[in-house]
């Protein structure tokens, strides 16, 4: 038997299997981050000096070239999903290429952050404002790792399902394009809240 | 609501946030009057500018996908 919805929306809901549970994931993640977001605005306003005296400078540069990786990223996550539209599966392969290197990139940049903390002492514990900004962005770096290891097996492996099930293949290509610009528009907010404001 | 519709609200977002980014970096200038805050008003507005006109081409872009 054949599970329905699979390919095509459900006329009630007009969602396909796949983006309705990508969507039911999401609301989850809003809520995961959103009480993150909301402790770090209520440790905020209970501490009269943000960040707390002694809290070393975070590197705004590197920030701000990430923010340009994800933001790229987002761009030619989409790209991959109008190739297969166009039922163009190489343009597919290049575009979702690039979105796993510009992952890789950002993930290279984030650990050179770290590293930089880290060997000079700057640990969760030094005070509160850097244990929201390990907690935080490390939480965004783990959910980074997990949407390259899809795009990985998407772009390699998982491309066979092209020749067998288009349509349902170019409906995970959506959902992975989904949870991608969630990832990035997280750090779309980390960045002004922790490196600007 | 589908990755086109998402994505326009995504490049919404990251107008504005382009646009503040040149807001900061202006109040930084006058803080310091170091160049590097230079740099960042005129990287925010140059990418607020690039993402604004890219918001208003993604319809035509993307025309053969669907919004829902």
């Amino acid at each position: 038997m054949d599970i329905p919805y699979t390919v095509s929306a459900r006329k009630d809901t007009g969602l396909y299997n796949g983006k309705l549970g990508l969507w039911l994931f999401l609301a989850s993640e809003v809520m995961l981050f959103g009480g993150l977001f909301s402790a770090l605005v209520l440790i905020r306003v209970g501490n009269a000096v943000w960040p707390p005296a002694g809290t070393p400078e975070l590197n705004v540069a590197l920030a701000t070239f990430n923010t340009a990786v994800l933001i790229t990223s987002s761009v030619t996550a989409i790209l991959s999903w109008a190739s297969l539209a166009k039922k163009d599966l190489g343009g597919f392969k290049k575009y979702m290429g690039i979105t796993i290197v510009c992952g890789f990139i950002f993930l290279m940049a984030k650990s050179f952050e770290y590293y930089g903390k880290l060997s000079h002492g700057v640990v969760p514990s030094t005070n509160v404002f850097m244990g929201v900004y390990y907690t935080m962005t490390f939480l965004h770096v783990l959910h980074v790792i997990g949407g390259l290891a899809v795009m990985i097996y998407l772009w390699g492996p998982g491309s066979k399902m092209w020749h067998t099930n288009p349509g349902r293949f170019s409906n995970r290509i959506e959902c992975t394009g989904l949870y991608w610009h969630f990832v990035d528009l997280v750090w779309i907010f980390l960045f002004p809240v922790l490196y600007l404001l | 609501m589908s990755l086109k519709s998402f994505h326009i609200f995504f490049v919404a977002i990251a107008t504005l946030l382009s646009f503040g980014f040149a807001a900061w970096a202006w109040k930084e200038y006058q803080l310091t009057y170091a160049s590097l805050p230079l740099f960042y008003l005129a990287l925010g507005l140059v990418g607020g500018v690039g993402l604004a006109v890219y918001l208003i081409k993604i319809p035509q872009k993307y025309r053969e996908l669907s919004y829902l």
